[in-house]
């Protein structure tokens, strides 16, 4: 069939003259569309992609529908555009930074193509959306995703209400599957809400939407923070983020869709904990809107939704213990549907811990030498600073860095020690600077920063 | 309520647009001020804010008092109607601050960090709270209410126009006392040169609301810097 005769709404074919045969919808009629947004019919990708609808749109860019000519399928082309830093020339297509936006444009690019390869991945795993192919036209970037039939729990909520337990088990365990596989992978999703779990047509669940939103924001706009799934440390300069951030944002989400109720924002729960005007955070029981609850699942929401992180489940397993205790969720089925790859990873894991024993390992996420991670031995100190004598060193111009900034530490039992070596601008532990010359014990999850230089504590 | 001095007025700043709204509405029974401050860059911040601006001022144009849920219920609306421009303007947002007097009875609300002082008899006797995360830190008590201006974070607000789960807050109405009240309405960009008391001291010294305010915008002008904000601020003051 010639590509002009594809329905651009559903991209089935169209018979009839005038409505598509598929979907009826009249063949030349065209859905409200972004005035930025790509034509309908336009071609992508050496005119293997014709796309359609404009399925989502938002600050950071545009979703359309679309036929993949080559494969022969519908799927979904994600196209970066983040409108206050770019626009679109209506003659051909393209998109261009503006010029005080430039760098914002070309980091927020780099990000959108990191998450496309992690979800490149896991394609492998059922519950997350899979990416098929990520290239760069008309200035941008594109991702193209499996195209999803049904709707997002926020549109089923808006339409159904609030959803019996026994019709959340089956997708929330997918959920947490997906949760399992993307932090195996040293991921967290940081979004979680009812907008990103997609319900299929045939039952099952899918986690969509991977921070691309997230990693917009500048530090140029005044920003709005989606706060009513997002749990405190997401609202801290330098907030101890993990696993356990993704565990309250699902736990809000399940509470939500079990009682039609949203709990008030992670920022007055906490006020109202640390005033001790509520231990529980303003939150009432969920065994108040289903009695019928299963008292397992009332505690692990309850534990879920903490507003602390020490309060809170670290892992998923911890928390789908708490749900279904004794049923083994995450092992069984993902590990019988694991590829060879996903096994060996599984090896790897197991590799890693032992690794743990012998050495930690601190990771720059900001700064200088992002994405490199730092081994730390059994009684070695590491220095860090512009000293050439450092182990960790920075180049003489680094600001706002000392000769010695600070040191690291792994004592004989395995506890990774800070010190902050009297450095001019401090050296700070999850927010709070080090008073220097102490050694300060670190876990799993903090976070280290001097001048501009972020280190996360594996 | 015997005497009644109104003034407002809204600068560029050093800016290239103006994303600031405001107006001051008097009616056949009641007083109505609001301002706004558009976020988004690109434009889309002042649509908002005339948006919200216009949708406001409604509240309170026609018949009695409006209670709480009224003014509640006309934040929905002017969030409603920011939603429906999204679509081509996705970063429309945007703060707003209401205020509606009748007599000796006043009632208020806002959303983000545009506020509202309310002075009686030469004291302040009352203000709104910051939705934004600068006002947490206040509330843990890690900062002072006067370092709110300096905070690293003073952009990151927690409530907006424009956000599906909308969520102004207002104050429920208040019974003015006898005396000399004075109110101002303004956007971050005049409150973050002043503090409460050079804002009280000019209410103390200027009788007319033109004075108070042009007085504390000679302050913002000797203390802002070349790429300042947009600064807007509606001011009332009455003898009850």
């Amino acid at each position: 069939m010639a590509l002009t005769r594809r329905c651009i709404h559903c991209m089935a074919g169209i018979d009839c003259a005038d409505f598509c045969a598929s979907c009826k919808k009249p063949a030349f009629w065209q859905k409200e569309r972004p005035c930025d947004a790509l034509p309908a019919r336009y071609l992508l990708c050496q005119k293997q992609y014709y796309l359609g609808d404009v399925l989502g749109s938002g600050g950071f860019g545009i979703t359309y529908l679309a036929w993949d000519n080559k494969y022969r399928r519908r799927v979904a082309v994600k196209e970066l555009f983040p409108r206050y830093a770019a626009a679109r020339n209506r003659q051909n297509g393209h998109i261009t930074a503006s010029e005080a936006h430039l760098r914002q444009f070309l980091h927020v690019k780099k990000r959108f193509c990191q998450e496309a390869q992690a979800l490149y991945e896991l394609r492998d795993v059922p519950e997350i959306i899979d990416v098929y192919h990520l290239f760069e036209e008309n200035g941008t970037a594109y991702y193209v995703m499996e195209y999803l039939e049904g709707r997002d729990l926020k549109k089923y909520i808006g339409e159904c209400g609030r959803i019996p337990w026994t019709q959340m088990v089956k997708p929330l365990t997918m959920i947490l599957r997906a949760l399992h596989a993307l932090h195996r992978k040293n991921l967290i999703h940081r979004d979680i809400s009812p907008d990103n779990i997609f319900f299929r047509k045939d039952g099952g669940a899918k986690l969509i939407d991977f921070g691309s939103a997230r990693s917009m924001n500048t530090d140029q706009m005044t920003k709005i923070l989606k706060e009513r799934f997002a749990p405190y440390e997401q609202f801290e300069d330098y907030g101890n983020q993990g696993p356990w951030t993704d565990i309250y944002s699902l736990s809000i989400t399940i509470y939500y869709a079990l009682s039609g109720v949203l709990p008030p924002r992670a920022t007055d729960r906490y006020i109202a904990w640390k005033m001790q005007r509520d231990p529980f955070g303003l939150v009432k029981p969920i065994e108040g809107f289903c009695p019928d609850l299963p008292s397992c699942v009332a505690r692990a929401l309850r534990k879920g939704m903490a507003v602390t992180v020490e309060q809170r489940y670290h892992t998923i397993q911890e928390f789908a213990q708490g749900l279904f205790p004794n049923q083994n969720i995450l092992g069984g089925q993902a590990w019988l549907n694991m590829s060879p790859k996903q096994a060996s990873a599984r090896k790897d894991t197991n590799k890693k811990y032992a690794d743990i024993r012998e050495g930690r390992q601190i990771k720059c996420i900001k700064g200088m030498y992002t994405g490199r991670k730092q081994g730390l031995r059994a009684g070695i100190v590491l220095m860090v600073g512009r000293n050439a004598d450092c182990g960790l060193r920075y180049p003489d111009q680094s600001p706002g860095i000392s000769r010695k900034q600070c040191s690291l530490m792994l004592d004989n039992k395995g506890v990774l020690y800070v010190r902050d070596e009297n450095s001019t601008y401090g050296t700070y532990l999850d927010g709070k600077r080090l008073k220097p010359a102490v050694w300060v014990p670190l876990k799993r999850g903090n976070i280290i920063h001097f001048a501009k230089e972020q280190y996360y504590v594996l | 309520m015997k005497r009644v001095s109104t003034y407002g007025y809204t600068n560029i700043g050093g800016r290239k647009e103006n994303e600031d709204a405001g107006g001051i509405y008097i009616y056949k029974k009641n007083l109505v001020a609001v301002v706004a401050d558009g976020l988004g860059g690109q434009g889309d911040g002042k649509a908002a804010s005339k948006i919200a601006v216009r949708s406001l001022s409604r509240c309170g144009a026609q018949g009695d008092f409006p209670d709480e849920g009224t003014v509640s219920e006309s934040f929905v609306e002017a969030n409603r109607e920011i939603l429906k421009q999204q679509k081509n303007s996705f970063h429309m947002k945007t703060t707003a601050v209401y205020l509606c007097i009748q007599g000796d009875t006043a009632i208020w609300g806002h959303i983000g960090d545009s506020r509202l002082y309310h002075f009686w008899n030469g004291e302040l006797c009352d203000y709104t709270l910051d939705h934004s995360i600068p006002q947490v830190d206040v509330a843990l008590g890690k900062i002072r209410r006067e370092e709110i201006p300096s905070h690293p974070r003073r952009s990151s607000l927690l409530r907006a126009l424009g956000c599906e789960d909308e969520e102004a807050q207002v104050h429920p109405p208040v019974k003015l006392k006898k005396g000399r009240h004075g109110f101002v309405l303004c956007t971050d960009g005049f409150w973050e040169y002043l503090t409460d008391q050079e804002i009280q001291d000019a209410f103390c010294c200027y009788a007319s609301a033109e004075a108070w305010i042009q007085r504390l915008f000679r302050i913002i002008r000797s203390r802002q810097g070349a790429d300042n904000d947009n600064n807007t601020a509606a001011a009332v003051i009455l003898e009850v």
